[in-house]
């Protein structure tokens, strides 16, 4: 049964995608809940009603087969409800998976909608068949242990596992005022940006009020100056010496002067009041705004208990996941960035932390191991704790898996202490693990968490208690829009250089300064420090900027430091940082800018690339990839290829590439047009069907205009017609080849033989 | 549409006008932040509008209009925006806002060597280039490459 796009009415859709992320959030949590807590009504009926509303909607955009599939999940819950039954746990992981496919739903381009859900139709057809039948029992995929279900304990266990329960329920209900979202709104990331760039203007402003303030006070000064003038005129003239009249205007005068002075005097006590208002205000609006990127982390952690779950089945352990913390604000950037490093986390917890439930039981603990996230702000950073209960690190077969890969000598792994043996896990292919799973034991995962923090100028550190668990703790910075960093004028303009980044700004005397090989050094005392000019990594203009002092910020990554030299040092200020490469590509060496508090701009300096690029300098004498490197390629010929197919396009770039050419596009004849218009090229290549100006009318104004008749034009075509050929040839063209012509070589050579080789 | 919107603005001694649709804002000149590795013609560097970091372009240099020295040049600069494309230019003198009507304005043929401009408008004695804003994003896009 297939859906026609233009049955489905673009702004109901929109709203539909809307409703459905937030009742599948609803089934998720739900599900998961039910799981533990089978036959609990209230959960049920908010589980049916979640599903019912996926329906009703489905129905109002008229997407049968969603519905169909809502009323399915609906009459599971009712049947559980009704009849009183649990869901087993094959049922659990069918709606789970069919709550997945509404995810993807949700998030499918409105206009490809249709399309989508036609490709998808078999799947749909399946997680019906499979919800409309009984559930057949299917056992989790690696089961070393049958998966014990909770209400069945070993009668050994017994009594500890019930207790536990009842503790359980005790801690449920007293926290059973759970953490209320509060409504939000959707809005866009550009409309967010723009308030930002608003807000922060409108500071910038506000300060630019002081110095009117600052001349109004003047004004008073020159007043009170002028008004003590007639004062002492009229003390120093003689009352004889005025006439009647003269006297009057002389009164008059001063008391106009005195009038103007207590006036002014009112108007800037009025406008100081409104001044410190209006900075007020602004500065609220500002911090506000900045505040708007913040979420809670509860959004950032909605699916890790659905993965913790789907994990325990998989692996045939049970753990459950215990999130506190969830108002805890935090970056929503950040938040994203988290969501990897956590995972990561957990699949080590749940494969290697927690045991198997018998082993657990072996060892006095509950079947179920429990895996702990907390968040909390602390100190001014983001503090994000996991931990679980499971066996901890074993730290003798780790020093000796050390030794075994000889990281460290036998003698040097005795003395290592805890915290310096478990730095080893975090190294990028190491695993303590013996045998290689899906999930983990390839020693990827701990590198990559400790890398993503430290991008993200956060950190790590763990506490392991053999027996007991291990916990690992994770220090972020509370927001990523705003960072401190020193300011620096490179070349007449501002940059700046992320404090937690940099090692330590100087001032060198420039007699301090060695040169050996071409290269410029300084001495520390404990190492010599390669130092370059920021202006040329940077290929900005020489600022001529000669001083007996240099200052130097110094970089450094792992072993090696570098110094760059700056003009003068400006300060540290915070920054709120705005991309700015959303039209530009990447610029190397600069990772993103800001507006400073008086609306300068400044650029922030990405000190991971610019270290690179001064290795790379240090040690070639050049420019990696150098900018004007690029320009100044005046032997390579340049071909303009002018083709409405992007295919064609990329197919002919890459084939002319290849042989040396510098390749430019265009995708019509107008835009062809405009390009020969503001750059030179040796030749064009053109299709000729193409919407608003074809191939022959571009091939003839390039032969009717005087500067561009000599560049030698050929024809590719799907059309193979003597008169198409004809006609081409007639028009200008150098040659007519048909599209054909590509893989047989014939369109290399017939390129060559018109611009005669790559020189 | 029976009439068109334009913003009338001077580039040396060409007089030319943009539908204001595409006109974000005028602003007063303000400085330019200079880009790194790009020793461009075109792209001129960042400059800051309503706090919002900007590129900003010469778009002298890219319909070739020759400066004219001697003559004051405002310091004013127009800022246009094309679905996500933005861009700010320093122009010499703004005229201002009129509203044409679309039969009035002169067609210029696709194909011929004007650059940029789509139509012609005799306005107070002046000769008026309307420009085509599709060639311009696209020539300003190019310009980046």
């Amino acid at each position: 049964m297939s859906i026609e796009q233009n049955s489905i009415d673009p702004v109901l859709i929109d709203l539909f995608c809307v409703e459905l992320e937030a009742q599948a959030k609803i089934l998720y949590q739900g599900l998961i809940e039910i799981e533990k807590k089978q036959k609990d009504e209230k959960l049920l009926e908010s589980l049916m009603r979640a599903a019912h509303s996926v329906k009703g909607a489905a129905r109002v955009v008229n997407i049968l087969p969603i519905v169909r599939l809502a009323h399915l999940m609906e009459d599971c819950f009712e049947i559980s409800r009704k009849e009183q039954k649990e869901i087993p746990v094959e049922r659990v992981d069918q709606l789970l998976k069919s709550i997945d496919f509404l995810v993807s739903l949700s998030k499918v381009n409105v206009k490809e909608i249709a399309e989508w859900l036609n490709q998808q139709a078999s799947l749909v057809e399946s997680l019906m068949e499979m919800l409309g039948k009984p559930p057949e029992y299917r056992p989790p995929s690696t089961s070393q242990t049958v998966n014990l279900p909770p209400k069945e304990p070993e009668s050994q266990g017994l009594t500890k596992v019930q207790a536990k329960d009842l503790e359980l329920e005790k801690k449920e209900k007293k926290s059973e005022k759970k953490f209320e979202k509060s409504p939000t709104l959707r809005i866009s990331a550009e409309n967010l940006t723009r308030l930002m760039g608003l807000a922060g203007e409108s500071l910038v402003e506000s300060h630019l009020l002081d110095p009117f303030a600052d001349h109004l006070q003047e004004f008073k000064i020159q007043l009170n100056d002028i008004e003590k003038c007639v004062g002492f005129f009229k003390k120093n003239i003689k009352e004889k010496d005025l006439s009647e009249i003269a006297k009057h205007y002389l009164t008059t005068f001063h008391r106009q002067i005195n009038l103007l002075f207590n006036q002014l005097n009112q108007c800037i006590m009025k406008f100081d009041d409104y001044i410190r208002r209006h900075v007020h205000l602004s500065d609220q609006l500002y911090q506000e705004v900045i505040t708007s990127r913040m979420r809670n982390f509860a959004d950032g952690v909605e699916g890790l208990p659905r993965v913790v779950r789907d994990l325990g089945r998989e692996l045939g352990k049970q753990v459950k996941l215990e999130i506190s913390g969830e108002s805890t604000l935090v970056d929503r950037e950040i938040l994203e960035l988290l969501e990897s490093p956590l995972n990561h986390l957990l699949r080590n917890a749940i494969d290697h932390g927690i045991e198997f439930p018998e082993e657990r039981l072996a060892a006095g603990k509950s079947a179920e191991g429990t895996i702990k996230i907390d968040a909390h702000h602390y100190r001014g950073r983001l503090a994000i704790n996991v931990s679980d209960d499971g066996k901890g690190v074993d730290l003798e077969s780790l020093r000796n898996k050390i030794v075994e890969k000889n990281l460290v000598s036998t003698e040097m792994s005795k003395q290592l202490s805890e915290s310096e043996l478990i730095e080893f896990l975090f190294l990028p292919g190491f695993s303590t693990s013996g045998k290689l799973t899906e999930i983990s034991g390839r020693g990827i995962g701990l590198n990559v968490v400790k890398d993503t923090l430290h991008k993200l100028g956060g950190s790590i550190r763990v506490h392991s208690s053999l027996g007991k668990g291990i916990s690992f703790h994770l220090q972020l910075p509370l927001t990523l829009s705003v960072i401190r960093a020193l300011i620096v004028e490179i070349s007449n303009n501002f940059y700046a250089f992320p404090l937690v980044h940099i090692d330590h700004a100087l001032h060198i005397a420039s007699n301090q300064i060695q040169e050996e090989d071409d290269q410029i050094f300084f001495d520390n005392g404990e190492e010599k420090i390669s130092i370059v000019h920021a202006w040329k990594i940077l290929e900005l203009e020489d600022p001529q900027h000669s001083s007996d002092q240099l200052s130097v910020v110094i970089l450094s990554e792992q072993l090696k430091s570098f110094g760059v030299i700056v003009d003068r040092f400006v300060g540290e200020k915070e920054l709120v940082i705005q991309e700015c490469d959303r039209q530009l590509r990447k610029i190397p060496n600069i990772s993103s800018g800001a507006v400073m508090e008086d609306g300068a701009l400044v650029l922030i300096i990405d000190v991971e690339d610019i270290i690179q690029s001064i290795a790379h300098f240090i040690s070639k004498g050049s420019l990696m990839d150098s900018f004007k490197d690029a320009l100044s390629h005046p032997l390579r010929k340049k071909i303009l290829v002018v083709d409405d197919s992007s295919t064609v396009r990329e197919v002919e770039s890459q084939l002319l590439s290849k042989q040396g050419y510098d390749v430019e596009t265009a995708v019509n004849g107008v835009d062809g047009w405009n390009a020969l218009r503001t750059k030179t090229y040796d030749m064009v290549i053109t299709d000729i069907d193409m919407p608003r100006m074809n191939g022959i009318e571009l091939l003839k104004a390039i032969k009717n205009d005087p500067h561009l008749q000599q560049i030698p034009v050929m024809i590719v075509s799907y059309k193979e017609g003597e008169e198409e050929k004809r006609k081409g040839l007639e028009a200008g063209a150098a040659n007519y080849l048909t599209k054909s012509s590509f893989p047989d070589g014939t369109f290399i050579k017939a390129v060559k033989k018109i611009l005669g080789g790559t020189e | 549409m029976d009439s068109l919107s334009v913003l009338v603005f001077r580039l040396g001694k060409e007089w030319l006008a943009l539908s204001t649709i595409f006109i974000k804002e005028v602003t007063h000149s303000k400085p330019f932040h200079a880009i790194p590795h790009h020793g461009h013609s075109i792209l001129k560097g960042f400059v800051n509008i309503d706090g919002e970091m900007k590129l900003a372009v010469s778009l002298h240099e890219l319909l070739k209009v020759e400066p004219i020295s001697g003559i004051h040049q405002s310091n004013r600069m127009i800022a246009i925006v094309n679905e996500n494309d933005n861009w700010v230019f320093p122009v010499d003198e703004i005229d201002g806002i009129y509203h044409w009507v679309t039969k009035e304005i002169e067609p210029i043929p696709v194909g011929s060597s004007s650059n940029y401009t789509k139509g012609r408008m005799v306005q107070e004695s002046k000769s008026i280039g309307l420009l085509d804003e599709e060639l311009l994003f696209t020539g300003l896009k190019r310009s980046l490459q």
